[in-house]
């Protein structure tokens, strides 16, 4: 069967013609594009265009599950799945500019499935029903949010670095399903994060200078009599807390 | 009777679970599991305990590490042997408690096994009584 069955009436849930999969010539992009779209010999009903992404905006629109009779489920944790293999999947080598391009497109239409807003709320709810399904998929976008070859789909942006890893500098923040998931667990965006990282490393930066004060003004670092040279250390002094900062050994 | 001592077949417990069942998919879980431990270390996210399960989505487990690295080789190469350990798998898959276990197996595994007839053909030969009920009656056995 592959023909739409009755006239649309625009909902998402609209059987509509079934999405043709795309040509990749990697091998393991090959299976996430299997896994992506409808199978070939499946028939029956579908939703939309019968792709993972169709399935779940049809569940936020109206919190119901899709699927065959008898075999309806949610499809967010499956559509984040999808969304992490298909960052995975940048890391193989030698792809080519059509494999990079279906990359892209695929992963651009399950982000923005994952950031539409759950109008019904029963994503929402089976989502809250197990933190861990929550948790994998918020996984999945922070990932993909976190990755420079997929800035063109996310919005985040990156220092580069000649050397290093382009590090994260900014990111979209989320909208929908996912921003109501990060408020759910109370997990930052992850600027935030890197923010947090920086001001963790400056407060230990900030000890360290204390402890190095506290040492200098202690009598132990002092020259001590009959001594040319170098200041001489006591044991006691350097095992000496400083104001915040940890035992120092010498 | 003594305490078993099997991993749950949970959201969870799956890495496990399968690691324990199926030899065949240890180096496809161990590559699962590095690429899932880089990816917390890379992005600053915790690993809470020493369950890697916590990182891993079961849909992609069963995907990247059950049915297109082992169940499909099994299929296109004739392996008797390994058709008939994974099919026992697949039936304890879709007889798991777990919920989210059972629709993983039926996105992951039941549909691309079904949906594509030169997969069927061979594996409908050991499937299980659960995979058999889960097939279109235009898709039974002849």
């Amino acid at each position: 069967m592959s023909q739409p069955q009755g006239p649309p009436t625009g909902s998402p849930r609209d059987q509509l013609a079934r999405a043709t999969p795309p040509e990749v010539d990697n091998a393991n992009l090959r299976t996430v594009v299997a896994d992506t779209y409808l199978k070939p010999n499946e028939t029956g009903t579908w939703v939309g265009n019968g792709k993972s992404a169709a399935a779940l905006r049809a569940e936020l629109h109206d919190g119901r599950p899709t699927g065959p009779p008898g075999r309806e489920k949610f499809h967010p944790v499956d559509v984040a799945d999808l969304l992490g293999r298909y960052r995975k999947a940048l890391r193989e080598p030698q792809l080519s500019d059509r494999d990079k391009s279906v990359i892209l497109a695929e992963s651009a239409e399950l982000y923005r499935t994952l950031q539409m807003r759950d109008t019904a709320g029963g994503v929402t709810a089976w989502l809250n029903a197990n933190p861990e399904r929550a948790n994998t998929t918020l996984n999945a976008v922070e990932s993909v949010k976190a990755e420079p070859e997929l800035a063109p789909v996310t919005g985040s942006r990156f220092l580069t670095s000649t050397f290093k890893r382009p590090a994260l500098e900014a990111v979209v923040p989320d909208a929908g399903l996912i921003a109501h998931l990060r408020r759910t667990l109370a997990r930052p965006e992850p600027q935030n994060l890197a923010a947090g990282a920086a001001r963790i490393a400056a407060q230990g930066m900030g000890r360290a200078a204390s402890l190095i004060e506290t040492a200098r003004g202690s009598e132990a670092l002092r020259p001590s009599p009959g001594r040319s040279g170098g200041p001489t250390v006591s044991n006691d002094a350097t095992r000496k807390r400083g104001r915040n900062g940890p035992e120092v050994d010498p | 009777m003594p305490e078993s001592r099997e991993p749950a077949l949970t959201f969870r417990g799956l890495f496990d679970w399968l690691w324990e069942r199926l030899p065949e998919a240890r180096p496809h879980l161990a590559e699962l599991k590095a690429d899932a431990e880089l990816d917390a270390v890379q992005e600053g996210r915790a690993i809470p305990d020493a369950s890697v399960g916590y990182l891993l989505n079961p849909y992609g487990i069963l995907s990247d590490a059950l049915f297109w690295p082992v169940i499909v080789p099994a299929v296109e190469t004739r392996n008797d042997d390994l058709l008939a350990r994974t099919a026992a798998i697949v039936e304890a898959l879709l007889a798991a408690a777990d919920e989210d276990i059972r629709d993983a197996a039926d996105l992951r595994v039941v549909s691309p096994l079904i949906g594509h007839a030169e997969y069927w053909s061979i594996f409908r030969h050991v499937a299980g009584p659960r995979l058999l009920s889960m097939t279109p009656r235009s898709q039974d056995p002849l």
